[in-house]
């Protein structure tokens, strides 16, 4: 019987700000249980860490963060398989996907699989590219200056008028709501995520989320869009509704085929009386990713399957009128389990606490 | 046969030319009312508490009964007069257009 691969999952925290990783493990488990599922970590406190819901892991082992480079992802990933075989990476963290494209062929030596969309369609989704997407896919963006230096958000701010967004690189969004605030928006988001900025018009409307999977040709595996309907102070779904619009399916359609995208998305639109404006477009699965799979659509468990080109389990439409609510919960762990990740770089579950009651 | 530059039409063919508006088709398949008082748009993920009537208003809008017939019928079923039903017909209709939940051309089915 042909064994199961061995999956590592990245982004595994579920803080006010969550990353996608638990939700991408327990979808997994949804359909195959016994799945054994490494963690692939940044921080020992990381949430997903101390579960032993569906969403654990198996073990768990510390990566150089990605500012570090290719090079020292791959070293670290080569002294893991020392430990444990790796045979799938779905990595869940926007800032780790260019060191993947930068590794695709060591990976590829190493039989590990990582489902990516080609570079090109990555680079034509960036942020400071988005424009262009919308023209080429015609989808509506709103305007959009990229801002290398402080002197050109000023200069933005004339175009765009007040308010408008500063967006970091990868992650985080200011309003700015004046000239005075340009300055320290500015060194807030290019100390933590370097530069260039994007200074984008403010659209104001109800916010739709679409995640989805692409099949590479043009086409999807499956799709789920919701209406936002509680938002977190970082401006995150807690709670969402499905929707079944045809303009909003057939507006995602576009930009799938335009850049015949390959594995996993999250598509941020806002929708006003003028129609959808394509926000951003994220090369992973949002957070909320679950609960798709939850009523029947589980994508998380179909990239798996079809990066071991395995028969695909059949991916449902979610039902429209079907929702979410997120809900927090408080971890047990041991003070053991943090020491051992934190000095050894390496966590097998249930062994660490054993080990320090025997050592007492 | 020869064409003519649009400039050189005369007023009474202009007035001709000006296309008579077209019914907007109603479509309600994307609403759903929930326990008599609750509305939701599968379309944009919104929702509304509503009343009863209006809940009834929009339960025959989704069977495409004409507007004329849904007051007739209101002013039966809520034993209002005639006056009053179209009215709050009518008032309703324009709720609908302020939240979004319809494009109606009124006029279509009087």
């Amino acid at each position: 019987m042909r064994q199961f691969p061995v999956i590592a999952v990245s982004g595994l925290h579920r803080g006010d700000n969550p990353q996608p990783g638990s939700a991408v493990i327990r979808s997994i488990r949804r359909l195959y249980p016994t799945a054994r599922i490494i963690g692939l970590s940044y921080d020992p406190l990381e949430s997903g860490l101390f579960s032993t819901e569906l969403d654990r892991v198996d073990a768990a082992y510390s990566l150089p963060f990605p500012g570090t480079g290719s090079n020292a992802l791959l070293g670290r990933l080569d002294e893991i398989r020392e430990d444990s075989r790796i045979d799938i990476i779905v990595p869940c963290l926007d800032a780790e996907i260019p060191n993947y494209f930068a590794l695709a062929k060591e990976l590829w030596r190493r039989r590990i699989k990582v489902v990516l969309p080609t570079q090109q369609s990555f680079e034509r989704r960036a942020k400071e590219r988005l424009m262009r997407l919308g023209v080429d896919a015609d989808v509506w963006v709103p305007h959009t200056i990229v801002a290398p230096d402080l002197a050109t958000v000023y200069w933005a701010g004339t175009q765009l008028g007040y308010p408008f967004f500063l967006k970091g690189r990868l992650y985080d969004a200011r309003k700015i709501v004046s000239a005075a605030d340009v300055a320290t928006a500015f060194y807030q988001l290019t100390e933590v995520w370097g530069g260039p900025v994007l200074a984008q018009q403010v659209i104001y409307g109800e916010e739709y989320d679409v995640t989805g999977l692409g099949d590479g040709q043009g086409g999807l595996v499956g799709s789920c869009s919701i209406r936002k309907m509680l938002l977190t102070r970082a401006g995150k779904a807690f709670s969402g509704v499905v929707v079944a619009d045809p303009v909003l399916d057939e507006t995602v359609n576009r930009i799938i085929r335009t850049l015949r995208w390959n594995g996993p998305f999250e598509i941020e639109f806002i929708k006003d009386h003028r129609g959808y404006a394509l926000i951003e477009m994220n090369p992973r699965f949002p957070a909320w990713i679950d609960f798709p799979s939850q009523v029947g659509c589980n994508m998380p468990a179909a990239l798996v399957e079809r990066a071991m080109a395995r028969p695909s389990t059949p991916v449902v439409r979610c039902p429209s009128g079907r929702m979410f609510v997120r809900h927090c919960v408080d971890l047990v762990g041991d003070i053991s389990e943090l020491a051992e990740l934190s000095v050894t770089g390496a966590l097998m579950r249930g062994t660490a606490i054993a080990d320090a009651e025997a050592a007492e | 046969m020869t064409t003519q530059k649009r400039d050189n039409i005369s007023p009474i063919r202009r007035k001709k030319a000006v296309v008579k508006a077209t019914p907007v088709p109603v479509d309600f398949s994307y609403i759903r009312i929930l326990r008599d008082q609750f509305v939701f748009d599968e379309r944009t993920g919104t929702f509304h508490r509503t009343t009863e009537s209006a809940a009834y208003i929009l339960s025959e809008l989704k069977r495409s009964t004409p507007v004329t017939l849904i007051s007739a019928q209101y002013a039966d079923r809520y034993q209002v007069g005639q006056a009053i039903a179209e009215r709050d017909v009518e008032l309703f209709l324009n709720d609908l257009s302020i939240v979004g939940l319809q494009t109606y051309d009124v006029s279509s089915t009087r």
